[in-house]
């Protein structure tokens, strides 16, 4: 598969996960809650936290750090979801997305954005679509659809899907 | 069990003699009773073995001479040897009846009466045997005289028929009668003539035959003469006259008898000579029974000598190895009781040596001592003085004490309320400390309810930026009031974050304070106790020095009795020098003993061992005073200074034990800390 860079511009949503900071374009966000109480789904990969239930509708959850295999870390007051709306095989999804805490709806120009440096033939740099320079910081800035696009997320929303077809 | 050692030394010495006189008696009466055995042996010997054997010997020899005239007899056959046999054979006979007679006596030797009385029997038989001999000898030369009775009167007759023949020739001849009456004569003349020669020639053949005792020969011979006969009965043919023909008879009958007679004679000697051959044969069973006698007789005394000398060896060796054993044993004796006797002994004078060198020093040490402690005694009279002076001023110093201790109480009561009013102002402090950090707590959460309302907004500010950002150019100055309200809340959670420090500082500075607070209260309630404690022990103070007063009053007492206890004991020290040199004296006069003792065991020439006494006791002089000297100084550097001291010392610890608050409170530390 050609690997399709496109470098996005404008307002990105930043937040922490770790020291770092990480950046994904706003139109992409539809809405920052709280933590919210999460109903576990079994039989899930480790990522998935479960479910939770945004004004009627269910969204699943995804601990971002467990997807960036890093260490888990206990929430506290500080950490926020993400509901961001994504497209899988064409269907229109909503996903919450776990990170330690929210930052800022940063502006970031084109002349700011460089590529994501190619370290070899790796697939996390798939996730990339380029690293912001903002003041003396570096925000990394995400693809969230290719980060959810994976088999594993697909299968699991074809299952959610059926599901829902079933209850309607 | 039985113990030598334990014995009494008199009970020891006769034990030990009289174990080696008991061996010695034993051994007596052994020798005494094997003596007289060996004695009684020795006498068998020479009063009857001896006369046995004499008797014996004499039996032999008389014998001997019997049997020697026996064979005399024999041989000559004479009166002479025959008596002298008789009588020896009769000797002889007397002789074994003695011997049988002394035989009689011993037990042991019946056998040989038997083989006496065997003996005996030959002898009689021989006796017999001999006499026999002598008959036949009588009978012999009878037959003897008989024959040659005979045998004169054959030849008588033969020479007077001879002569008469010749005449008788001679008158033929003159007379010339017929020739052949003639030659008739001249034959009975010739058969005269050799009538004649034969029986001369047999009468000496037969006299050569005695001789040769050949008695055969005469017999053999005998036949010669019977040509006689045939010549006699030839003649008697030629005879008519009736006169010679019993001339002629005659001759033949004379003939007859001779012959018979010397048959006689060869029989009685061929009877002789059996009679000697069994004499013979007797004879010599006799001679070999003397033998066995005699070798008998040695026999008997070889044996009883030879039982005797061993029972004298036996005896011998008994004594010797007796004699040893008496002799070693008293050896032995002597030496265990000497060393059982004079090792105890010369270890307790030995012991009594060192005593007496010890008391003669220890006397001098006491004498000096003693002197010593009379003069430590005027010593402790003058300190005694100076105590009971010290007393006045401690009892002076009671009094003082005492006031100042009723001064102290009232300090410490004035303490007590002051630390009281501390007290109850610190638990008011402590109260207004607990609210301060209440209500600072309320404010922390109202601060961190300040903080979520910020966190909430920012949250709302920036889903506003969102939905600002999804409404696209509608939703610029949307964006913009969203902006300014993130970043109001980010100011207020700031601020709240600021006053949340300064709030938990304050928290923390309210929290040492109630702290320090339960510090002061808690030493506060100490100072209490201890000036509670403190007043307690004023009181106790104040009741030990009363009773302080009255024992110095009884430590006055005291002393004036221990002066007067003094005074005795510088009088009693005085006697008890004077004891100590009289001692020293009968110390001396121990020694003087002891040594005459020494000399007495080991003798006067002795003298190194004496030496080796006293060495020891110069030895044990120098280890022995030291010890002794020692102790001595240290009870007199005790005794004098004692008293005082202790009296001193005791007025001392009197003071530090019953008022001792400084061990009991640190007073000037507290009272820094105040």
């Amino acid at each position: 598969m050609e690997l399709q860079v496109q470098v996005q511009v404008g307002k990105h949503l930043t937040f922490f996960l770790g020291k770092e900071d990480y950046g994904i374009p706003i139109l992409k966000v539809k809405e920052i809650i709280g933590m919210m109480e999460i109903t576990y789904v079994p039989r899930t990969p480790e990522f998935i936290k479960g479910v939770i239930n945004l004004r009627g509708k269910i969204v699943p959850i995804m601990d971002l750090r467990l997807k960036f295999g890093m260490s888990e870390k206990e929430y506290n007051e500080r950490t926020c979801i993400i509901v961001v709306e994504i497209f899988i095989n064409g269907v229109e999804r909503q996903l919450g997305i776990v990170v330690d805490s929210v930052s800022e709806v940063l502006n970031i120009n084109e002349k700011d954005i460089e590529p994501a440096p190619k370290f070899g033939a790796n697939v996390a740099d798939n996730f990339l679509t380029g690293m912001g320079k903002v003041k003396d910081r570096v925000v990394m800035l995400l693809d969230i659809e290719r980060v959810v696009n994976s088999d594993e997320m697909v299968n699991l929303f074809e299952t959610q899907n059926n599901e829902v077809t079933v209850n309607e | 069990m039985f113990n030598f050692n334990n014995m009494k030394l008199s009970l020891k010495i006769a034990s030990g003699i009289g174990l080696v006189a008991t061996l010695f008696i034993i051994l007596g009466v052994y020798t005494i009773i094997n003596l007289s055995k060996i004695n009684n042996d020795v006498t068998d010997l020479s009063a009857k073995y001896v006369p046995l054997v004499e008797s014996m010997a004499s039996i032999e020899k008389v014998y001997l001479k019997a049997n020697l005239y026996s064979k005399a007899y024999v041989t000559r056959a004479d009166e002479k040897s025959y008596k002298n046999a008789e009588k020896y054979i009769n000797k002889t006979n007397e002789e074994i009846h003695k011997l049988e007679k002394q035989v009689d006596k011993f037990q042991n030797m019946k056998s040989m009466i038997e083989r006496l009385e065997e003996f005996d029997e030959f002898l009689q038989e021989g006796k017999s045997l001999l006499k026999k001999m002598k008959e036949k000898n009588i009978e012999l030369d009878k037959l003897m005289a008989e024959a040659n009775e005979y045998g004169k009167a054959l030849s008588y007759d033969l020479t007077v028929y001879s002569t008469i023949q010749s005449q008788k020739i001679k008158k033929d001849i003159k007379s010339n009668k017929p020739l052949n009456i003639v030659s008739n004569r001249i034959i009975k003349m010739l058969f005269a003539d050799n009538s004649i020669d034969i029986i001369k020639t047999y009468r000496i053949n037969a006299l050569k035959a005695i001789i040769k005792n050949d008695n055969l020969y005469m017999k053999d011979n005998l036949v010669n003469l019977d040509k006689i006969y045939s010549e006699v009965d030839k003649i008697l043919t030629m005879t008519t006259k009736d006169v010679d023909r019993n001339k002629l008879n005659n001759i033949k009958k004379n003939l007859k008898n001779y012959q018979e007679t010397v048959l006689k004679i060869v029989k009685t000697r061929l009877k002789l000579d059996e009679l000697e051959q069994n004499r013979e044969k007797v004879s010599n069973n006799a001679l070999a029974f003397t033998e066995l006698l005699s070798i008998d007789g040695f026999n008997s005394i070889k044996t009883n000598s030879t039982n005797a000398g061993q029972v004298q060896k036996t005896v011998k060796d008994f004594i010797f190895a007796g004699l040893v054993t008496c002799v070693l044993l008293a050896i032995f004796g002597c030496w265990v009781i000497i060393s059982s006797i004079t090792k105890p002994i010369s270890k307790i004078v030995e012991k009594l040596n060192n005593t007496s060198n010890a008391v003669t020093e220890v006397s001098g040490q006491i004498s000096s001592s003693s002197q010593q402690l009379a003069s430590g005694s005027a010593e402790q009279a003058s300190s005694i003085e100076e105590t009971s002076s010290t007393l006045e001023e401690s009892s002076s110093m009671v009094k003082q004490n005492t006031e100042n201790t009723n001064q102290a109480a009232g300090l410490a009561k004035q303490t007590k309320y002051a630390a009281d009013k501390g007290y109850s102002e610190m638990t008011e402090m402590m109260d207004s400390m607990q609210e301060i950090k209440k209500s600072s707590d309320e404010i922390g959460k109202i601060i961190k309810v300040i903080d979520e309302i910020a966190f909430q907004t920012n949250i709302l500010s920036l889903n506003a930026a969102v939905e600002a950002a999804r409404a696209g150019e509608a939703g610029k100055g949307f964006a913009v009031v969203a902006e300014e309200v993130r970043s109001l809340a980010q100011r207020s959670a700031q601020a709240a974050k600021d006053t949340a420090g300064i709030i938990e500082n304050n928290i923390n500075l309210s929290e040492q304070g109630v702290y320090v607070a339960q510090r002061v209260n808690s030493s506060l309630s100490e100072i209490n106790d201890q000036a509670q404690k403190v007043s307690e022990l004023l009181d106790e103070v104040s009741t030990a020095s009363q009773e302080q007063a009255q024992g110095i009053s009884q430590i006055n007492n005291a002393i004036s009795q221990m002066e007067q206890i003094v005074q005795n004991n510088a009088t009693t020290a005085e006697q008890g020098a004077n004891a100590a040199d009289s001692m020293s004296v009968q110390a001396v006069n121990m020694k003087n003993i002891i040594n005459e003792l020494i000399v007495m065991i080991n003798g006067a020439n002795k003298s190194t061992i004496a030496d080796q006494y006293s060495n020891v006791s110069v030895q044990e002089k120098k280890s022995v005073p030291n010890r002794i000297k020692k102790t001595a100084q240290i009870t007199i550097d005790k005794t004098p200074n004692k008293p005082v001291s202790k009296v001193k010392k005791n007025l001392r610890s009197n003071n530090t034990k019953v008022v001792s608050p400084e061990d009991v409170i640190p007073l000037e530390d507290d009272t820094e800390g105040f």
